[in-house]
């Protein structure tokens, strides 16, 4: 499998950079991931990291907006906040590659936040509260689930945000301190993609990035989960038209041996139609209308999620029995079960390979999580996974006592 | 001492024209595009039919022969079917549009020995067997109910019947009720008159080996007797449009309500489509178009909003959504309508013109980055019957368009004062 190559290098104010060449389209990326997400909130008020990210692109201290310089040179952008990390990313034609420098350096080095521009972007964000996880059906049982699942540490509230009025209420202060505390150049990495040269990106590196002092860093010590003893559940009523079960397991951190094997195991249940759970639970016993499963990508021990939703002639009673069932014949998976997954991963990888973005935040990613080689070590992580190993791997998770369920019931009229 | 205020100099950016792809016969005729692109050792297959939901009888036939097709076959039961896919990570994927519908099979070029003979029987043989077809319907009804619950679902659902009406192609959608209709045999009979050898083409993109690749094509899909299928006739030429116009709306509880707003437009052969491209890129096309920059960063009503100047085959509208509070859906809407008379009587400067021509000439690289944007081109390009060469003229036309020309466009084909308006929720 072709490797991703890559080269990096650090500025004195801490700032790493990371340089990968591919010339096969006229375009760059410009990556910048900050070491900080809504596990660094606090528990009163939650929603800051995510509402932040929003406001980097209300303009900063040299650059009263930060979009229309970027549009004008052909070039479009995003952002995405999680629990660990809030990475920004843009894609740019590569003779345009000194703007993303120029408005990415700007927002490091201070942003122009006014009453208005955090009035306005609150707004938004809470209209975004609705549209995803309060005005759709089942939108909202992850916010319930993860509050059941972790306990003490703040991986307990969504990025989003515990409720709406942790938004309302976010002063100007509060944004700004959290600014100074998080946003520095020695808690990012820089990465820049596609068609350009490592002398060329150490250059501009150097002019925009290198004058940014570095920062005294808000550290804080995370509590840590203790391990669940029992297993726990909550039902929640909605306007939905079937019920459906929520299930979230403990699992190691995404940095360790446990996670991969966790991933896979979620892909014998669940992804892909030949999948397990999909198979035997939705196709063949009908007792389940979808099944996904997925471990959460999180920096500190996370979670596994097991979602179904349950058939129109189902039962929940019927439906966890089976999952039961399933659970168990794990211990009977074969070799060529297991390398029809290693196949596919291997697959999967080299499409995901056919993007400069994909790869781009490939390497923000897996630098954020403490391991940048991880881009490329990851395939042969998976290929070195024992059936032994899935099968021990698979009987600590599913421990009921392990297990943490939200019950999601149609609302009774 | 760094200016950090200056940008650093931006030029417009060149257009640049699409790599020209081959086009051989198979033994029968069939005709094959191919394109080398990208540097991943995968190739897209697809095999592309000239039918689609604009050719169907009931509500949901196209699309549900294309999904039952790749089932299960002659020789292998879904799950064999699925499992040897899995031994060589490749899939077997379908899209249905109107004009087409596409059977594709993504694989890494050393197992194409193995995966194109999956393809095959998928073409050739489908087993269509009862008791898949019920399930998957059984669990779509499902899906459907659910989608049901969402006001955007809903609210896109009733524009299109209002617009086109609810039987012609451009109005129809499947809901619950529909696919209640759908049966087996509706399936088997549109196989049989529609996906049939003669109706096709095959494009072929990735990185490959070419001469393999076609020797292996002809051997599976060069031999069969083309049958002629030219006498099929897409229903959109021929179906009446309802027109509807005014306030409509469907009331649900909730927090936000979800809008459709827009009018009848125009097909993808009219000399102003890549002007109204423009336009309507301009209007809500992007994070930093006009409704964007209203109704989201100024005003905070909603998340997002986006414009939409849809150009099909043979028909054409324009659609407006987006899901704002309750409390904002009439001053969203009073907004809309503003921006669209905005364009009608206000030149755009020249920064804002520029920046538009920059953003789309920009964002074309990055569509046309992977192999699979290369197969969907050159798939579209042929079913509207165009060339690469016509398609190559878009970025010029644009680059060349005056803030006057931007001006005549919102005019002539912007109608705020005929606007059809779907409000799905409680707007107060």
């Amino acid at each position: 499998m072709s490797k991703i190559d890559f080269q990096h290098f650090t500025l004195d104010n801490g700032l790493k950079v990371v340089v990968h060449e591919d010339h096969s389209v006229p375009k760059a990326v410009v990556d910048v991931i900050y070491r900080v997400g809504s596990k660094d909130e606090e528990p009163h008020r939650t929603g800051f990291a995510h509402l932040f990210e929003h406001l980097m692109f209300r303009g900063s201290k040299n650059i009263p907006s930060y979009d229309s310089p970027l549009q004008r040179a052909g070039g479009q952008n995003n952002a995405f906040t999680t629990a660990d990390v809030t990475n920004y990313y843009l894609s740019i034609p590569s003779d345009m590659l000194e703007t993303g420098f120029w408005l990415e350096s700007d927002r490091m080095l201070e942003l122009a936040l006014t009453q208005e521009s955090l009035d306005k972007e609150k707004g938004v964000v809470i209209e975004e509260f609705k549209q995803r996880y309060l005005n759709q059906p089942y939108g909202d049982a992850h916010l319930h689930l993860r509050g059941l699942h972790f306990q003490k540490h703040p991986y307990h509230w969504p990025t989003i945000g515990k409720e709406m009025s942790h938004i309302s209420d976010a002063t100007l202060e509060d944004v700004k301190e959290f600014f100074y505390g998080y946003y520095a150049p020695n808690n990012a990495t820089l990465i820049v993609a596609g068609d350009v040269s490592y002398e060329q990106v150490r250059s501009l590196a150097e002019k925009w990035f290198g004058p940014i002092p570095s920062r005294n860093l808000k550290k804080h010590a995370l509590p840590q989960e203790p391990p669940q003893t029992e297993a726990r559940s909550l039902t929640v009523h909605g306007d939905v038209p079937f019920p459906a079960v929520y299930k979230m397991f403990h699992i190691p951190p995404h940095n360790e041996r446990g996670y991969y094997i966790a991933d896979i195991i979620t892909d014998i249940l669940a992804n892909g139609r030949n999948a397990r759970l999909f198979r035997r639970l939705v196709r063949e016993q009908q007792l389940a209308s979808s099944i996904s499963a997925y471990p959460w990508m999180m920096h500190d021990p996370g979670a596994l999620s097991l979602d179904g939703r349950i058939a129109a002639n189902s039962s929940i009673e019927a439906y966890e029995a089976a999952l039961q069932a399933e659970i168990d014949d794990l211990q009977n998976l074969t070799e060529s079960d297991l390398n029809r997954i290693k196949t596919k991963l291997e697959a999967i990888f080299m499409l995901n390979q056919t993007t400069i973005l994909n790869k781009a935040m490939g390497l923000a990613l897996s630098d954020a999580l403490g391991d940048i080689d991880l881009v490329n070590t990851t395939p042969e992580i998976y290929q070195s996974i024992t059936l032994e190993e899935v099968k021990n791997t698979a009987k600590h998770i599913f421990d009921p006592s392990n297990c943490s369920t939200l019950y999601y019931l149609p609302a009774e009229k | 001492m760094l200016d950090r205020t200056k940008a650093p100099e931006a030029s417009m950016l060149s257009p640049r024209p699409l790599p020209g792809f081959k086009t051989v016969a198979l033994s029968n005729g069939t005709p094959v595009h191919l394109l080398q692109y990208g540097s991943v050792e995968v190739a897209e297959i697809q095999v592309v039919f000239r039918t689609g939901t604009a050719y169907q009888d009931k509500i949901g036939q196209a699309r549900y022969t294309a999904s039952n097709m790749g089932e299960a076959t002659a020789s292998f039961n879904n799950q064999q079917l699925a499992e040897r896919l899995d031994d060589y990570g490749a899939w077997i994927s379908n899209d249905t549009a109107q004009e087409f519908i596409s059977m594709n099979l993504t694989s890494l070029d050393r197992h194409l020995p193995h995966t194109l003979p999956l393809l095959q029987e998928v073409l050739m043989a489908p087993a269509f067997p009862e008791e898949e077809f019920n399930n998957m319907k059984t669990r779509n009804l499902q899906r459907l109910q659910v989608e049901s619950k969402r006001k955007s679902y809903l609210a896109r659902r009733q524009f299109g019947h209002l617009l086109f009406g609810p039987d012609n192609p451009y109005g129809a959608h499947l809901g619950p009720d529909e696919l209640q209709q759908l049966e087996l045999a509706d399936i088997k009979a549109f196989y049989q008159k529609h996906l049939q050898a003669g109706n096709w083409f095959i494009t072929v993109v990735g990185k490959f080996d070419e001469e393999k690749v076609l020797k292996q094509l002809d051997e599976l899909l060069g031999k069969q007797q083309l049958e002629d299928k030219s006498g099929l006739i897409s229903r959109a030429v021929t179906a009446t449009d309802l027109l509807g116009q005014g306030r409509h709306l469907i009331h649900e509880e909730g927090m936000q309500s979800a809008l459709c707003v827009g009018h009848i437009g125009f097909n993808r052969k009219h000399p102003d489509f890549d002007g109204m491209s423009f336009v309507n890129t301009l209007l809500g096309g992007f994070f930093g178009s006009r409704l964007m920059k209203n109704i989201r960063e100024d005003k905070g009503y909603t998340y997002g909003i986006r414009s939409a100047w849809v150009s099909g085959k043979h028909k054409g509208y324009m659609i407006i959504s987006s899901e704002v509070g309750n409390e904002y859906a009439e001053s969203a809407v009073e907004e809309i309508r503003k921006e669209m008379n905005k364009l009608r009587t206000e030149l755009c400067t020249e920064d804002e013109l520029n920046l538009v021509k920059n953003y789309m000439l920009g964002s074309s690289i990055s569509q046309r980055e992977t192999p699979f944007q290369m197969g969907s081109l050159i798939r579209f390009a042929i079913i509207q019957e165009l060339s690469f060469d016509a398609l190559n003229q878009k970025h010029p036309k644009i680059l060349s368009l005056t803030s006057h020309d931007v001006l005549r466009l919102a005019n002539h084909h912007f109608q705020p004062d005929n606007l059809l308006e779907v409000i799905c929720g409680n707007p107060v």
